[in-house]
């Protein structure tokens, strides 16, 4: 298997000549008009903003913001469920062809765990009866009703949504109480880089980016840590080939999506990023090492600092069963 | 969007970096793990990890200039450790088939030497296919970069198996002959 994984390691040309080769893909002319149809028929019910006249208010401004032309067009569902005190609902929903639009408010009904930071946790499945694709984003945070709105947008890819279809949204994890800072790593004394004396051999590479001169790059032993915030620590630094290496430890990344990256800045304000980054589970395969590397000569690491740009959720993802399966209405 | 400004919302930690690949990169990132894995709903996750992937390699990766390898490159490699960590895929037979294929021509993992060298190899393998037809190095690349099966190669390519087979294989050893030849012992 690693020879596979080794051949993914060619020219990235290559790749995409033979992508492309197999890339060609008629479109439905039929499904176009059916598509158009359908458009057409929805704009023509909805001559006033249903989702408005529906009652929810906070959505509809929301969303109103946002694009005025989608909320107008959007119906409502107002279909919910509540797990773990919080409560799922999908507020309204739009076809538009080949295209759905779908806002979904989650509410904490019992706290104040959500805010203007809560994410999905890549934890949301759209499921529809034909293959599509979909992405979903925060729309905005309502801190007086503590509800924070999503808008998902799917794209089916071979068949249009037609009325009596049905869409399920589940989500199984939210994250909430982000932290994000960017700041210098005081611990990184640039003065007095040490050379790196133990090196490891690591097998449970996690990922990472590096070119093909950087793929075997030793990577060094983790340190005494040096705490950066809760969930991040500072598991060492110094060179070895004439480059400078700087490790970090981000904890429990499954459950908290802890992560960040260092890079170097100069009295100026100009900022050299890591030439290649190499993450490694640790034996639990919990926490997550980071090594970052760092081309820059011996004689010029006097003139930077190291500064590091984290995201923390110190008390980790929600978890719970929300899910809501509702039809498209003509 | 094109894929610098997308990579530019990543540096930005603005998550509609990840609708934006969702909608311009979704469907053919879920068409490789697709391939690889041959079943959708594993796909779909291979998919959903991708975009958590590259949320965290970009910054500091920038890959503004090959963004669809990129991702394409991180879909394949997840696909194919969930066919080897889940047995309910049937796969691992498959891609064990592939390996195996490739040992003939490619120096084995265990030789440290020889990965150590694992950068010059793939320089050497892609200037090798370089050299090739377009359509045997697309071929190639299908069977051991896609892990498409021989038959969905000829259905494609409009060839005959057995010659999608013989292609494979004296491409196979021409490649043993060449890195032989870089001074490579296989």
């Amino acid at each position: 298997m690693s020879l596979l994984h080794d051949f993914a390691g060619i020219d990235p040309n290559l790749i995409a000549e033979a992508e492309q080769a197999f890339c060609h893909k008629k479109k439905s002319h039929a499904r176009r008009w059916i598509a158009l149809a359908a458009c057409l028929c929805l704009c023509i019910c909805l001559t006033l903003p249903a989702l408005a006249a529906a009652g929810n208010e906070t959505a509809y401004t929301l969303l109103y913001s946002i694009s005025p032309q989608t909320a107008q067009k959007l119906k409502p569902v107002q279909a919910s469920c509540v797990d773990n005190g919080i409560e799922m609902k999908v507020e309204a929903a739009e076809i538009d062809g080949e295209k759905a639009t779908i806002l979904v408010s989650l509410r904490d009904t019992v706290g104040d765990r959500l805010d203007e930071t809560t994410d999905l946790f890549d934890s949301y499945s759209i499921h529809t009866p034909y293959d599509q694709c979909g992405g979903c984003s925060l729309a905005g945070f309502d801190a007086d009703t503590k509800t924070a709105t999503f808008l998902l947008n799917i794209e089916q890819m071979d068949h249009v949504l037609i009325p009596g279809d049905k869409i399920t949204f589940s989500v199984s994890e939210i994250l909430s109480g982000k932290k994000h800072s960017e700041e210098r790593l005081p611990q990184v004394d640039m003065d007095k880089v040490p050379a790196i004396e133990e090196f490891a051999s690591y097998s449970d590479i996690r990922g990472g980016s590096w070119s093909d001169e950087e793929k075997d790059v030793p990577l060094m032993q983790p340190q005494k840590p040096a705490a950066v915030t809760d969930g991040v620590t500072l598991t060492g630094y110094g060179y070895a080939d004439g480059k400078l290496h700087v490790q970090l430890c981000f904890d429990d990344i499954l459950h908290t999506d802890n992560h960040g990256y260092v890079y170097l800045k100069d009295s100026s304000g100009e900022t050299v990023n890591c030439e290649s980054s190499i993450s490694f589970w640790d034996t639990n395969r919990e926490n997550s090492f980071e090594e970052f590397i760092f081309p820059v000569p011996a004689e010029e690491w006097s003139q930077y600092e190291a500064w590091i740009a984290y995201w923390t959720c110190p008390q980790g993802a929600m978890k719970g069963n929300w899910q809501v399966t509702f039809p498209i209405r003509e | 969007m094109t894929d610098e400004q997308i990579v530019d919302l990543y540096f930005h930690r603005e998550e509609a970096a990840i609708l934006y690949t969702t909608e311009k990169y979704g469907a053919r990132l879920r068409q490789i793990a697709q391939r690889i894995t041959q079943d959708p709903s594993t796909a779909e996750e291979c998919e959903n990890d991708t975009y958590l992937e590259v949320w965290r390699r970009i910054p500091p990766t920038a890959p503004r200039d090959y963004f669809p390898a990129f991702l394409s490159r991180i879909v394949r490699n997840i696909a194919i450790n969930r066919c080897m960590e889940r047995e309910r895929l049937k796969r691992k037979a498959y891609i064990t088939e592939l390996s195996a294929e490739l040992e003939q021509c490619l120096p084995a993992k265990d030789d440290t030497e020889a990965a150590l060298e694992g950068a010059e190899l793939n320089r050497l393998i892609s200037r090798f296919l370089r050299r090739q037809t377009k359509e045997k190095r697309v071929i190639f690349l299908h069977r051991y970069y896609y892990l498409d099966s021989v038959a969905s190669i000829a259905k494609r390519f409009g060839f005959s198996e057995s010659k999608i087979k013989t292609m494979l294989f004296r491409m196979r050893n021409d490649l043993r002959t060449y890195l032989m030849k870089e001074g490579y012992t296989l």
